[in-house]
């Protein structure tokens, strides 16, 4: 399956900036874009992503939240995670990628790239 | 210890009666033995006396018999004498002197002195105790044998004496042998006296008459001495008691015998009644002969037995002794013990032990098997591990019992922690110990909850310093691409970023977004800067905070200050100040109280976009009351402890848009309860918020 389908959540709004130029202008997927989970909830189930990349830490519902209420949704219980964190805890990403995530991407990271490393982790 | 020798006295008092009665009771069952000893030596004395008794009855018997019969012999002798005398006379001289019945008849030329010891020589050494042997005739004696040592009685009146001659005519009178006495003999001394008439005998006995008597003259103290030439080995008295003469009773030989409880046999002889006393020639034994051996023996055991039950108590209170020791010194192990059979059963505890079990030590008792106890426990809620999953527990705890190896911790209902060390002895029982660990369990769990603490404050900070880094990254990262930014899809227009149309330059989007990007750069690197500020401000207030000085501070020159500072960033906002400050002075830094007024202070200007800051100083009694009060966005009460707590501002997205650290109110709340104060805040979500600093006055 290939990757098109791109469901962005960040509280940032800077990151949610530079996201968009990395993965929309740079990468060329077709990306979309939420503040909070809540938003995100609602969007996903219409825009039936591929791939969620979700910042770890965000007020009102975390990362992994949104995640678990994403995928409880028809359709999406086989949708991707990829997870964006700042946390410096190498622990706290395995314990990730072991509860079903691609793969963790840690702040900060380089917009130029972002796209082959989510290609990389995808394909992997 | 009192208890410990009061026990020692006490048993000392009881092996003293102890003691004692076996001392009584051991001279009672000595003296009880020599009583028996001696009462078989009296009976065994007693039946040889009987014996010898009943042998000189006979022997007295015997001898008075042959007394008696040697008179009869010899008067029959010298009736016959007479007789022969007669028929010869008559042959002679027929019909002369028979005629005259009655008239004397000379005794001489019928018999001589000389026949008549002849006659009684054989006699004399067979009787009895005979001192002589005499014919009488007419009342006058004629013949004694022995002649020479009594010559002196040849002669003698008989009627000269009256005290004998009641005796004599009645032995005439009955014509028997009459045996009287005792009586004083003519001779010195007193003896018995045994008669026997002699008569005529002629064709007519009607004409019988007595020519004279025999008389057989026994000694008292011959027949004494010749009795105890027969019985050897005996004092012996003879009581002779009153006969038809009315002679008072007598007493031959020792009449001290009479009164030693003696050993009598009677006889009677003729008319008289003989008692023959005798005792050991010692008397009566009062002690046994072998009382000697019997009271040493008696005492030899009773001191033996008197010592064993010395070295039995001393053992026995050695082991006692030995026993209080050990139970002592269990009782005295700070620690729990217990001690259980090979049956699982409890032997013993300590106090520290059942104090360790709040809810199951009246549980354990001697006798109690440990499952009994645990399964009490649990049922009680003494282990708060085992709520939920109570058997699988009870099992998982039974089996570590059973196979001890190390140790395992327990968490009891109290909060306690004990660590369990159990071992199995060879013969089958098992102690076990329970250590109070309590304090290294919660130094553990602190140091646990401060490692923790740590990554958790490390964690926040690499995110707090990562977050705007990725932005700074990676909006210098884009812009150093910038032809790639060109030649994308478009740009993101979620920004107002509607260039003004004067501005020639500016209709180029590109341009555009460079100074928009340009902006986040700097915004985010400012927000960088102040979290650093923060951070190493906070170290420094920190590592101060120990040794704070405790000046006397002007606090309406530093909330002055304060104002003075952020005066410009509320007009910049547009926000009304409301001041209201009186005189009031804390002891305290001065530094410190200005930074807790600038945090305080800055941070309602922060999260205040409209409306007004109130700031008021008050000194009421002893304390000062700094509140500000803003109209701004306003906590939820849950949050209220939290923001409190560093790196904790309620919303996390906040931080980028009120520019802050989220450090600044948890230092500001150290010092203020550092100084002895407290930081209260009153708010509800979108109600605006109230701080309000306490601090007692100067």
């Amino acid at each position: 399956m290939s990757l098109n389908k791109i469901l962005h959540v960040d509280d940032d709004e800077d990151m949610r900036t530079i996201v968009h130029i990395a993965l929309s202008m740079v990468g060329d997927f077709q990306l979309e874009q939420c503040s909070d989970g809540e938003e995100a909830i609602r969007k996903a189930r219409e825009f039936a992503p591929d791939l969620l990349l979700l910042d770890v830490m965000m007020p009102g519902m975390s990362g992994e939240d949104v995640n678990a209420r994403i995928r409880a949704i028809d359709g999406l219980q086989d949708v991707k995670t990829i997870y964006v964190t700042a946390k410096a805890e190498d622990e706290f990403t395995r314990s990730l990628v072991r509860n079903g995530a691609l793969g963790v991407i840690t702040k900060p990271f380089d917009p130029m790239t972002l796209g082959d490393e989510i290609r990389s982790l995808w394909s992997a | 210890m009192l208890d410990f020798s009061k026990r020692l006295k006490r048993s000392n008092r009881q092996l003293g009666f102890a003691l004692l009665g076996v001392a009584l009771l051991g001279a009672a069952i000595s003296l009880l033995f020599e009583k028996q000893a001696l009462s078989l030596e009296r009976s065994r004395l007693q039946a040889s006396l009987a014996e010898k008794a009943s042998f000189a009855a006979s022997e007295v018997q015997r001898h008075l018999a042959t007394n008696e019969l040697a008179a009869k012999t010899i008067a029959s002798h010298v009736e016959a004498r007479f007789s022969a005398a007669v028929q010869r006379a008559k042959r002679r001289n027929p019909g002369r002197s028979e005629n005259r019945p009655g008239a004397p008849r000379p005794v001489a030329g019928i018999l001589s002195q000389r026949a008549f010891s002849r006659l009684v020589d054989p006699f004399f050494d067979a009787g009895m105790g005979l001192v002589n042997v005499a014919y009488s005739h007419d009342m006058r004696i004629v013949f004694v044998h022995p002649h020479e040592e009594n010559s002196a009685l040849v002669g003698a009146d008989h009627k000269a004496n009256p005290q004998q001659l009641a005796a004599i005519e009645r032995a005439i009178a009955t014509r028997e042998y009459v045996l009287s006495g005792p009586v004083a003999l003519m001779q010195d001394g007193h003896g018995l006296i045994g008669r026997m008439p002699v008569l005529t005998t002629g064709p007519d006995p009607a004409q019988e008459t007595v020519l004279g008597f025999v008389s057989v003259v026994s000694s008292n103290d011959r027949i004494v001495s010749e009795l105890r030439a027969r019985i050897p080995n005996t004092r012996v008295a003879i009581g002779i008691s009153p006969d038809a003469d009315g002679q008072p009773p007598a007493i031959l030989g020792d009449a001290e015998v009479f009164r030693m409880d003696p050993l009598v046999q009677s006889l009677t002889v003729g008319a008289q009644v003989w008692e023959i006393a005798m005792v050991p020639p010692d008397g009566w034994p009062t002690s046994s002969a072998y009382r000697g051996v019997i009271l040493s023996a008696g005492g030899i055991v009773t001191l033996m037995v008197m010592l064993s039950i010395v070295l039995f108590d001393r053992a026995n209170w050695l082991s006692r002794q030995s026993s209080l020791r050990l139970n002592a010194a269990i009782e005295g192990i700070q620690d729990g013990f217990a001690l259980f059979d090979s049956n699982d059963r409890l032997v013993m505890c300590n106090q520290n032990y059942r104090a360790f079990y709040n809810r199951s030590a009246h549980l354990m008792v001697p006798g109690t098997s440990f499952e009994t106890i645990l399964r009490g426990g649990v049922a009680l809620g003494q282990y708060p591990d085992a709520v939920g999953q109570e058997e699988a527990w009870i099992q998982e705890r039974l089996a570590q019992h059973a196979n001890p190896t190390g140790s395992i911790e327990q968490k009891l209902e109290d909060g306690r922690w004990l660590k369990i060390y159990e071992s199995r002895l060879d013969d089958g029982s098992t102690v076990g110990f329970r250590v109070d660990i309590t304090s290294l369990k919660e130094a553990q769990i602190e140091a646990e909850r401060a490692s923790k603490s740590k990554s958790e404050f490390l964690n926040t900070i690499s995110h707090e310093i990562r977050t705007p880094l990725s932005a700074i990254i990676g909006f210098a990262t884009i812009l150093s691409n910038f032809e790639a930014l060109r030649g994308g899809k478009g740009t993101p227009d979620d920004r107002n970023d509607t260039p003004p149309a004067a501005d020639p330059r500016a209709t180029d989007p590109a341009l555009h977004k460079v100074k928009l990007f340009a902006a986040r750069i700097s915004e985010n690197g400012r927000h960088l800067l102040a979290l650093v500020d923060d951070l190493l401000f906070t170290a420094e207030a920190r590592a101060e905070l120990d040794n704070m000085p405790q000046d006397i501070v002007d606090m309406k020159s530093v909330v002055e200050f304060a104002l003075e500072q952020l005066t410009r960033s509320a007009a910049d906002k547009g926000l009304e100040v409301e001041v209201d400050l009186q005189p009031a002075t804390v002891r305290g830094s001065e530094t410190r109280l200005r930074q807790v007024a600038l945090n305080l202070i800055g941070n309602a200007i922060k999260f205040t976009d409209h409306g007004k800051i109130t700031v008021r100083l008050v000194q009421t009694g002893t304390s000062v009351k700094l509140t500000i009060m803003d109209t701004g966005v306003g906590i939820r009460k849950r949050d209220h402890d939290r923001i409190f707590e560093p790196f904790n501002q309620v919303d996390g997205s906040m931080v980028r848009r009120h520019n802050g650290s989220g450090l600044g109110l948890s230092i500001s709340n150290e010092i203020v309860t550092r100084l002895g104060g407290a930081i209260t805040v009153d708010s509800s979500k979108d109600l605006g918020s109230t701080f309000t600093v306490t601090l007692p006055s100067a």
